[in-house]
């Protein structure tokens, strides 16, 4: 089965108007474990603390709890991680440290696919590959059925 | 350890500012001397990189880095269980930051109830940790 990382803005633009039928679509395979999908704890601090800093927390929480409960599983960031991800830093320092805790954290669960819309940091990382939506949408063999359902329903 | 006691971010940023606040520098100095008491988790660390990347100062990053991880030994993980409770302690505290909330989940979740910080109104709220007085504990 296909294992990826899920990065934060997952769950973030499946809630927002515009691209969440994409981004539906892959969650809704995480859930039905069809995908493994996994996350770790400063993703979930992410979403907490965008919300909280928006000012709305109670829809952050929704959000976080959906989240938390589709995930195959949450990893604990372990003083591990932030070695490697501070050796990883060392040769890359043009990318976001927040982005190296996460490659790290994937590295040492063994898992190398991350799905994520920021490109600029991963895709410089030769230890991780960015897979993009489409792109996984299509190896998978996935028809985004949620947008075509929202068109019939609009021409009709 | 006994009497584990957090170190906060905010000690370590005092430290490492241009000036090098005195003070500051004594706190980092009794934490060395007392090493197994003193503990942080793998949050400070990551603070450390994100601050000096985004102030575009790499080799500070690495000098402070190093400084931090040699002075401490003790850094814990952050697990799903300190996540859970941090969530526990928000909906007590729902005006609080949930960046500060993981870090009272972290320690409470490791039997840990004092924290060596400066003194901000928020964390004075949460009745699960005490903040040591600098000036009458370290004698700074």
């Amino acid at each position: 089965m296909k294992k990826i990382i899920l990065d934060s803005n997952q769950p973030l633009i499946a809630t927002n108007q515009i691209g969440e039928a994409w981004t539906m679509v892959i969650l809704k395979e995480v859930a039905k474990e069809k995908i493994e999908g996994y996350t770790d704890i400063f993703y979930l601090q992410e979403i907490l603390d965008r919300y909280f800093y928006i000012n709305e927390i109670f829809k952050g929480k929704k959000i976080f709890y959906a989240f938390k409960n589709i995930v195959t599983d949450i990893f604990s960031i372990t003083p591990e991680d932030f070695d490697l991800s501070y050796k990883l830093y060392k040769k890359n320092k043009e990318i976001s440290p927040r982005d190296l805790i996460h490659a790290a954290v994937g590295i040492n669960n063994n898992i190398t696919e991350i799905l994520s819309i920021d490109g600029p940091g991963f895709d410089k990382l030769k230890e991780i590959k960015r897979i993009k939506l489409p792109d996984l949408l299509k190896s998978l063999n996935l028809k985004n059925n949620y947008i075509y359902e929202r068109k019939n329903i609009s021409r009709s | 350890m006994k009497n584990k006691k957090f170190i906060d971010s905010n000690i370590i940023f005092y430290c490492s500012g241009d000036i090098g606040y005195r003070w500051a520098v004594k706190v980092a100095q009794e934490v060395a001397k007392n090493d197994n008491d003193t503990y942080t988790d793998v949050f400070l660390f990551q603070e450390i990189l994100d601050r000096f990347y985004y102030l575009n100062d790499p080799d500070k990053a690495e000098i402070i880095y190093n400084a931090v991880r040699s002075l401490l030994e003790n850094t814990i993980k952050v697990t799903v269980a300190d996540f859970d409770k941090s969530y526990e302690l928000h909906q007590k505290y729902p005006n609080l930051q949930p960046r500060l909330l993981l870090r009272v989940g972290t320690m409470i979740n490791n039997n840990s109830k004092k924290i060596i910080s400066t003194y901000s109104a928020d964390s004075e709220e949460i009745e699960e940790i005490s903040r040591i007085n600098l000036m009458e504990d370290i004698k700074v």
